[in-house]
């Protein structure tokens, strides 16, 4: 049996006297689609920031892709997460400084890519998500539906096994949305990991694998996992 | 990645374009006053210097100590000269008198050696000095100073005119340059050779000698060595001083006045770096959510410090950089009010763009460590 791609154990976290996560387990294996949800104030944003290694658990171990990341240093853990992980988020997060060539650009900057093949990969991620035409425009001047793809191609342009989503259709409208998931769908068949976090019942219902935070712990989608 | 930081402040200064303006105005004028302090007290400085050579900062003046009995004689000059062959040694007596030109006027008499024009550096506007020649021939030769020549003659250009001195007329070869600050009340000058004082005032006693060194270094020991020939050698006592003391003192006065406002235009430095440090802070904060985007994208802590570094690099620079020709005009206007000469020294302008860059690193270290260290997850849930 292969090494799960996401291994969490008895996963906890606090803030203040709010106990957010209670012994929380998740397995993800490679190239899985699962959707959470949860009720606001459930704890799913925290869960994916665990996830995407950007604060760590109070208690218990996490997995990611074998390396143990509850035990690495700082500078491990970006490494990691820039090797492992790519990132969608509700409101596209995109710096507003910055076109769309360049916000998919900068990934591959932090990484230390060479221009050339900088210029090369950027050029295919845009061209994959429709916006070739888009590079020189700056988020303001792009629609909901293009910048959340944007934002898409900058989670992708580093090539990562796993990509969290967290809302990423939340300030799309349906049209927009089922654009966005189509491009979702369309990864987890290449093969990408996509881990989503919506509020959205019936995009979650449509998941191959769905699971419900609730109490600290995550249930249901016909995978039990606590 | 040099690029990226820079093409993203550039556009950030366009987009918050008060707020930049405001920042590096404050350090543009804090270089400006470190230029400007700088380039005046050099400018100053070296006005002292002209007019203490002016003076006199390199002769000594030796006058014969009368309570002692003491009286020089030109063969004394004459010894020192002998012993001190790479010093200018020189002769002289003055006095008050009424010449005769066109018009006559109470003059100043300066019985001297030809020398007297190297030793005290008389520069000439017209003619020349009598040569030693003429001094030993008793040549019936003047030289007259401008202030000299107007109240004799009405004119400064009076070459190859005639004065009387004691009943006696000697031609004008040479007309000196006056002093430039001179006041409206200053007495001419009538210079004639030395060998006329016995037939004019009927005495063989010098007044003084002045000896010339090399350099002003040389004038404490130069000074001493003269004055044990003339006790020694030719058993005069005698008086000697010099203007070093006076000199150094003056330097003294200049670099600590300088020192004391390049004090206070280090102050201006400071409070433009805190300026600096205070917007880096509001923007670390305002883009905290930028700074979580960035973590969750790949960044290291390294490249969000360097990254907020260099934009308090910026700040400075670009402060710096408005600062160095802005300091150049305030130095000129402020030389040019002082009256004197306009100087901006190379290192004034070095001095002013490295203390930009020492206060951008110094100041802009805080808020980036600040951003460096920032949670990300935390950063992610800002509102900002």
């Amino acid at each position: 049996m292969s090494m799960p791609l996401i291994d969490m154990r008895d996963i906890r976290k606090q803030y203040g006297r709010c106990q957010v996560l209670q012994d929380l387990s998740l397995q993800v294996e490679k190239g899985e689609f699962l959707a959470i949800t949860g009720a606001s104030g459930a704890g799913k944003s925290t869960l994916l920031h665990i996830l995407g290694c950007l604060e760590p658990p109070e208690h218990g171990d996490y997995y990611l892709m074998g390396h143990n990341v509850s035990s690495m240093k700082r500078g491990e853990v970006a490494r990691l997460r820039m090797a492992m992980l790519g990132f969608v988020f509700q409101s596209f997060h995109l710096i507003s400084d910055m076109t769309a060539w360049e916000n998919v650009e900068l990934p591959l900057i932090y990484r230390g890519m060479r221009p050339g093949p900088r210029r090369t990969r950027v050029a295919e991620a845009l061209e994959r998500l429709g916006l070739a035409e888009k590079g020189e425009n700056f988020p303001g001047q792009l629609s909901g539906g293009q910048a959340q793809r944007v934002a898409i191609a900058r989670a992708l342009v580093t090539r990562p096994p796993i990509l969290l989503a967290d809302e990423p259709t939340g300030n799309l409208d349906g049209a927009a949305t089922a654009e966005v998931m189509r491009t979702l769908y369309g990864l987890y068949e290449e093969g990408v990991t996509v881990l989503m976090i919506t509020h959205d019942n019936r995009l979650a219902q449509r998941s191959p694998r769905w699971l419900r935070l609730m109490e600290g712990k995550l249930v249901e989608g016909g995978d039990p996992v606590c | 990645m040099l690029t990226l930081y820079w093409q993203g402040i550039l556009r950030r200064f366009a987009r918050q374009r008060l707020r930049s303006a405001l920042t590096n105005l404050g350090m543009m004028i804090a270089v400006a006053a470190v230029m400007t302090v700088l380039s005046i007290g050099e400018g100053a400085a070296q006005r002292v210097e002209t007019e203490l050579n002016t003076m006199g900062v390199q002769r000594i003046w030796i006058t014969a100590d009368r309570e002692e009995g003491g009286a020089l004689r030109l063969q004394d000059a004459a010894l020192l000269q002998r012993c001190m062959p790479d010093e200018k040694v020189t002769a002289l007596i003055r006095r008050s008198g009424t010449v005769t030109g066109r018009y006559s006027d109470d003059v100043t008499v300066t019985f001297c050696q030809a020398n007297l024009k190297e030793v005290e550096e008389i520069g000439l506007r017209y003619g020349r000095f009598f040569s030693s020649g003429e001094e030993d021939g008793r040549a019936a030769c003047a030289i007259v100073d401008e202030t000299a020549a107007r109240a004799l003659w009405g004119r400064e250009q009076c070459l190859a005119k005639e004065v009387k001195v004691g009943g006696i007329s000697f031609r004008v070869v040479g007309v000196a340059a006056s002093p430039e600050n001179e006041n409206a009340h200053a007495v001419g000058n009538v210079y004639i050779p030395i060998s006329w004082y016995d037939t004019l005032e009927g005495g063989q006693t010098l007044d003084e000698i002045e000896v010339r060194t090399e350099s002003r270094e040389n004038v404490l020991a130069a000074q001493q060595h003269a004055v044990r020939i003339l006790e020694k050698g030719a058993r005069v006592p005698v008086i000697a001083s010099n203007l070093v003391e006076e000199a150094e003192a003056a330097h003294a006065i200049v670099e600590t006045v300088r020192n004391l406002v390049l004090c206070v235009a280090a102050v201006s430095l400071l409070v433009g770096g805190i300026g600096i440090m205070n917007v880096m802070f509001i923007t670390v904060r305002e883009r905290q959510r930028e700074i979580g985007i960035r973590y969750a994208i790949g960044a290291t802590e390294r490249q969000v410090f360097w990254q907020f570094l260099w934009e308090a690099l910026a700040y400075s620079l670009l402060g710096g950089a408005l600062g160095v020709p802005t300091g150049m005009l305030a130095s000129y206007w402020g030389c040019h009010l002082s009256g004197i000469a306009v100087v901006i020294p190379a290192y004034a302008v070095a001095a002013g763009l490295i203390f930009a860059l020492g206060t951008g690193i110094l100041f802009g270290v805080l808020p980036a460590l600040k951003a460096s260290r920032m949670d990300p997850s935390q950063a992610l849930r800002t509102d900002f």
